[in-house]
């Protein structure tokens, strides 16, 4: 099969421009040049431990203290979540449900596959693993639903004595993830699972 | 309360950096975005023969990413389901000008061709 690489082009992947493999920087948008970039999968896993590091605190620490005429009330993601459905708010508990729970344990395991076969593998179905990724970086903002949420209702109840809302560690930890999810995506080369194409 | 409080109450609560990340990601870019956006396509639209154009190119690809405006209008809906229960909501106009904000923006950025912006951008600057 004829490549970019086989011909000896290397493209920019900022603004999409093949250029002759000697060039070192793109002369349209400037970024520099690589046929695969330099340790990506190194930094994908750094990125990706680090994030799998911000999963503990992020589901086992409060996401929000709600004071409700003077009793402290303690939140995690997963309780947010249980309190909704048995208020019977199915939508609003499924969006969250998907966003906070499911979303970012998906893109971390999706991730570690992708890096894993691009390592490991000797014969990658590059067209379905190019879908995944596509996905991957697709869905990558979608997560911060509830960290936003958090911010929303910080601002929004503050009912002094009867009713006030603050954020808990959770939510720094839980933004972390999510920050460092995307990190990991975008450091990752999808032309790495191209080389090992069946 | 304002869009903006619901960054800078986080400072309220000691919790700076998570403010400056949520400020950022649902003021700064897209304000950055919107002005980058205006700039170029008014640069384009004239012709205007500016070193300035690859620069700010580059911007606009970098802010796509960091642009989280969509999904706070998610939030901003959950949010209202969650607050239903407890109390009453009324809606400020600032609401719909938001969700018109939001979903315009959405549209522009989908609307970007990389290919053509750069290929246009290659003409006028050589």
């Amino acid at each position: 099969m004829k490549t970019a690489s086989s011909e000896g082009l290397v493209a920019c992947v900022r603004c999409t421009r093949a250029w002759p493999a000697p060039e070192q920087h793109c002369l349209l948008c400037g970024k520099a040049l690589h046929p695969r970039k330099p340790h990506s999968l190194q930094a994908t896993w750094a990125f990706l431990i680090t994030a799998v590091v911000c999963y503990f605190p992020a589901n086992f620490l409060p996401i929000m203290h709600t004071t409700r005429l003077g009793q402290v009330q303690d939140n995690t993601i997963l309780g947010g979540v249980l309190v909704l459905w048995e208020y019977g708010a199915y939508p609003t508990a499924l969006v969250i449900f998907v966003a906070s729970v499911i979303i970012p344990v998906a893109k971390i395991l999706a991730l570690v596959w992708l890096s894993w076969s691009a390592a490991h593998s000797e014969e990658v179905p590059a067209d379905r693993h190019g879908l995944l990724f596509n996905t991957v970086e697709l869905v990558g903002s979608w997560s911060m639903v509830d960290v936003f949420v958090v911010a929303l209702l910080v601002a929004l109840v503050r009912f002094s004595g009867i009713l006030t809302i603050a954020p808990g560690g959770a939510a720094l930890a839980f933004c972390g993830m999510v920050i460092f999810t995307m990190l990991a995506a975008r450091a990752f080369d999808p032309r790495l699972l191209w080389d090992k194409a069946t | 309360m304002t869009l903006l409080d619901s960054a800078l109450s986080l400072f309220d609560y000691q919790q700076d950096l998570l403010g400056i990340v949520v400020f950022t990601l649902i003021f700064a870019a897209p304000l950055a975005l919107l002005c980058t956006q205006c700039t170029l396509l008014f640069a384009l639209l004239r012709r205007t023969h500016s070193r300035g154009l690859r620069p700010l190119a580059r911007l606009l690809h970098a802010l796509k990413t960091w642009n989280m405006i969509e999904v706070f209008l998610i939030s901003v809906f959950v949010s209202a389901a969650k607050l239903a229960s407890m109390a009453q909501l009324e809606l400020g106009i600032a609401f719909f000008a938001f969700v018109a904000f939001t979903l315009c923006t959405l549209i522009s950025v989908q609307l970007v061709d990389t290919v053509q912006l750069w290929r246009r951008i290659d003409r006028l600057t050589t």
